[in-house]
């Protein structure tokens, strides 16, 4: 039997916030410019402000080995059928957000400059969201159910697989743009995500009638 | 027609005439969908749906 | 070996070769590999919607219908021919936005966070899980009895090798992408359908001729009455059977769970047509062919086979072997696919979430697999010692189906007032009724279909308890919010809200 790092865990109620030993802090790939201009494109000629905000994830990295359900041992076969049978493991970056503990794959490796743990619970009271907080356990369980739910969906039921924790979950504080603004007909606030510029309505407002 | 009585030649034709109808008004009805995917076209397309589409439920 | 053998032999190991190679190519890059199988365009989807829930049915169900009760058995294509379009407009675009809103991959889970308690999960799940498989135990005796016919060797025996294909697809068929199967195996349906009803028409000198001779066998047989006549016709029953497959699809979770996969909102417009298009042409086809079987083969034993008998009958022996070699790699599709659903909702959606939370991954496969067989040794069991009609388990299963779970579907996207009791009472009413209505025989007294009495049930359970618990049992805020949103299209504040990352909602900070 494999071990399960998440099997300790006693269930899902945590009273306290876990926090986790480790924190990253990525850089924007969007700059306040390009928020802005996410901002205009929904508002056209709009002034507004930009401010960076950082929210707190929890970050995984998983490796998914599949073997066919005959072939268990994987020993090197030659190139074009092993690809066949067994794929080599495929790591994955699993984001988790600490608030709402859902959790979506990363298409990129979180680097980013090592900052206090202190920092990431900051960025945790500056947020009223609802929602589990999950703990580590929680975030293996959730990382562990996101990628074998990808990888299930594509191959079937013969398939073995098997999932090994790569990095124990640490914690990420990921940038957003909040632009707040108006033109002549609206006002409005929109979040801007700061890694792939997509947008969140938070508040918009109608200022004239037309 | 068709060596059937009438009334099972109305019925045959007929529902799945009003279905055909109900499709149509249904495909002219919802013509303004389409604005909801120049939306989504508009707001890079692969990071919004990778985003989605790599949603899991929580922690169910 | 007989030609038609052969085709059958070489169809599955085309099928199970192209398992081979898309399995390769999905290597090849991991986003293809881990992220394939989301967007799927139109055509795809209504194909889909239609071909994972008919193929034994169509085949064996509407013949036999068509055999014995004549041009009445068209009530229930009637019916069929609207469903695709029926649930793509009531619930496609809404289903797929609320889905992405709330984030749920699966169909029932999608119901769990519209209604969130755990209750939602306990009752969905083991009803979908016990009807799906009714649905699978078709698909085994259709796939039985066509290779039977195609092969020559006994039924006990053909099935045995039926299901073993199905289990061995299910473990360890490579296909990717399921939905792409689905896709290829809805085309082989319709082409060979057609072919049989051309085939079948041609030999009976045109339909004139053949709605004719069925005349004088008894001249009910051509009306919409039943083979009685009119005097003793039961509108209720009618009404059923317009229902049970129009609106009833739109219970079944595994059709519901393909407009989750769309890529875009107006896919469902598209995906009408294609649906409306494909239904137009297949759904009639058997029923028609059923009818005409009683002037080709006037002492059929089995009514079920009429399809395949008549094919056999009125096409050349290389179309049989084509024809057949395709419908059989449907239905074995189409159960691979359902067995592999109870099996998922068995291991995800019960027993870890129930009984083992910290299951490991090698052992939630385990579940899923003995799942499968557990539930193919029963079907076995059950289809070869006492074979029940195709026809009537189909629709029993829909039925079910239809009653406990339309409601809760209709209402998840559409009614904002509909919560967690609501849903519960309506789920169990549906179920309930609908079963204890069928096997009580309370149809042949009242003359009232059992799908009627299902769905008024868990309608009015819904609404009243709903309605009732709205104090106690508020549906959440964030529910709320997520169905407004889904109402929103067109408008211009919608037009700013369409579109947007949802995952950001959960990024907001307390001052923004």
């Amino acid at each position: 039997m494999r071990e399960h790092p998440d099997s300790f865990a006693g269930g899902g109620e945590k009273p306290e916030l876990i926090a986790p030993e480790t924190a990253l802090k990525l850089a924007p790939n969007i700059t306040a410019a390009e928020a802005l201009a996410v901002f205009r494109r929904k508002l056209p000629n709009a002034d507004a402000e930009v401010r960076e905000v950082l929210h707190p994830f929890w970050s995984t990295v998983l490796s998914a080995q599949t073997s066919s359900i005959f072939r268990r041992n994987r020993k090197p076969e030659p190139a074009g059928r092993a690809r066949a049978e067994a794929s080599p493991g495929q790591c994955m970056n699993v984001l988790v957000n600490a608030y709402s503990g859902k959790g979506y794959l990363a298409d990129f490796d979180p680097r980013g400059e090592t900052v206090a743990v202190t920092e990431w619970l900051d960025a945790f009271e500056s947020s009223d969201q609802a929602g589990p907080q999950p703990g580590p356990d929680d975030v293996r369980r959730t990382a562990r159910a996101l990628v074998r739910t990808k990888v299930l969906k594509t191959v079937k039921l013969g398939m073995g697989l098997s999932l090994d924790e790569i990095a124990a979950p640490s914690g990420i504080l990921k940038p957003n743009w909040v632009v707040t603004g108006d033109n002549d007909k609206f006002s409005a606030t929109i979040l801007v995500d700061g890694l792939d510029s997509s947008h969140y309505i938070v508040r918009v407002e109608k200022l004239t009638q037309d | 027609m068709f060596g059937l009585p009438t009334a099972t030649v109305v019925i045959i034709f007929g529902i799945p005439a009003i279905w055909v109808i109900y499709t149509l008004i249904f495909v002219y009805l919802s013509r303004g969908w389409k604005a909801e995917d120049v939306a989504e076209d508009q707001l890079t397309p692969s990071a919004t749906e990778r985003r989605s589409g790599t949603e899991n439920g929580g922690l169910a | 070996m007989n030609l038609e053998t052969w085709f059958l032999v070489i169809y599955f190991i085309a099928m199970a070769g192209i398992g081979v190679w898309t399995l390769k190519i999905g290597n090849k890059d991991s986003e293809g590999y881990l992220l394939g199988g989301r967007s799927l365009g139109p055509a795809v989807t209504a194909l889909r919607l239609q071909s994972s829930s008919m193929s034994g049915y169509m085949f064996l169900g509407a013949g036999s219908l068509a055999y014995t009760k004549g041009y009445f058995s068209l009530w229930y294509a009637m019916g069929d021919i609207g469903g695709g379009v029926l649930n793509l407009s009531i619930l496609g675009r809404r289903m797929r936005k609320l889905s992405q809103i709330l984030g749920s991959l699966t169909s029932i889970e999608y119901l769990e966070h519209r209604y969130p308690s755990k209750w939602i999960r306990m009752i969905a799940a083991p009803v979908a899980v016990f009807c799906i498989f009714f649905y699978v135990m078709t698909q085994f005796i259709a796939g039985g009895r066509g290779l039977e016919m195609v092969t020559g060797i006994p039924y006990a025996w053909a099935l045995l090798v039926a299901i073993g294909v199905i289990v061995f697809y299910t473990f360890l068929g490579g296909y990717l992408a399921v939905a792409y199967t689905d896709f290829v195996q809805a085309i082989i349906m319709l082409i060979g359908m057609v072919w049989i009803l051309i085939g079948t028409l041609q030999a009976v000198g045109g339909w004139t001729a053949g709605n004719n001779a069925v005349g004088e066998i008894n001249p009910n047989l051509l009306t919409m009455w039943g083979p009685e006549g009119f005097g003793s016709v039961q509108w209720g029953v009618i009404i059923g059977a317009v229902l049970v497959f129009s609106i009833g699809y739109m219970g079944w979770p595994h059709v519901n769970v393909s407009h989750m996969a769309m890529k875009r909102p107006s896919v469902a417009r598209t995906a009408s047509l294609y649906a409306t298009g494909f239904n137009l042409l297949f759904i009639p086809a058997p029923y028609i062919v059923g009818i005409m079987a009683l002037i080709i083969l006037p002492n059929l034993d089995n009514p079920e086979l009429a399809v395949f008998q008549v094919a056999d009958t009125v096409l050349p022996n290389f179309a049989v072997g084509i024809v057949m070699a395709g419908i059989m790699a449907a239905i074995m599709s189409t159960a691979d696919a359902l067995l592999l659903q109870s099996g998922t909702i068995a291991s995800q959606d019960l027993f870890q979430r129930f009984i083992k939370k910290d299951m490991s991954d090698r052992q939630s496969v385990w579940v899923s697999r003995f799942t499968v067989l557990i539930l193919a040794i029963i079907g076995y069991w059950v289809a070869v010692n006492d074979p029940p009609s195709v026809a009537e388990v189909a629709i029993f299963a829909t039925t079910v189906l239809g009653a406990a779970f339309v409601p809760v579907y209709v209402a998840a996207a559409w009614w904002k007032k509909a919560n967690v009791p609501g849903a519960i009472v309506s789920m169990i009413l549906g179920t309930v009724s609908s079963v204890s209505w069928q096997m009580a025989g309370l149809v042949d007294v009242t003359g009232v279909d059992p799908m009627g009495v299902g769905i008024v049930c868990s309608t009015l359970g819904l609404i009243v308890v709903s309605l009732a618990t709205q104090k106690s049992h508020p549906v959440p805020a964030y529910v709320i919010d997520a169905l407004k949103e889904t109402d929103k299209i067109g408008a211009i504040p919608a037009r700013m809200l369409i579109g947007q990352n949802d995952a950001l909602a959960g990024q907001v900070p307390k001052d923004a």
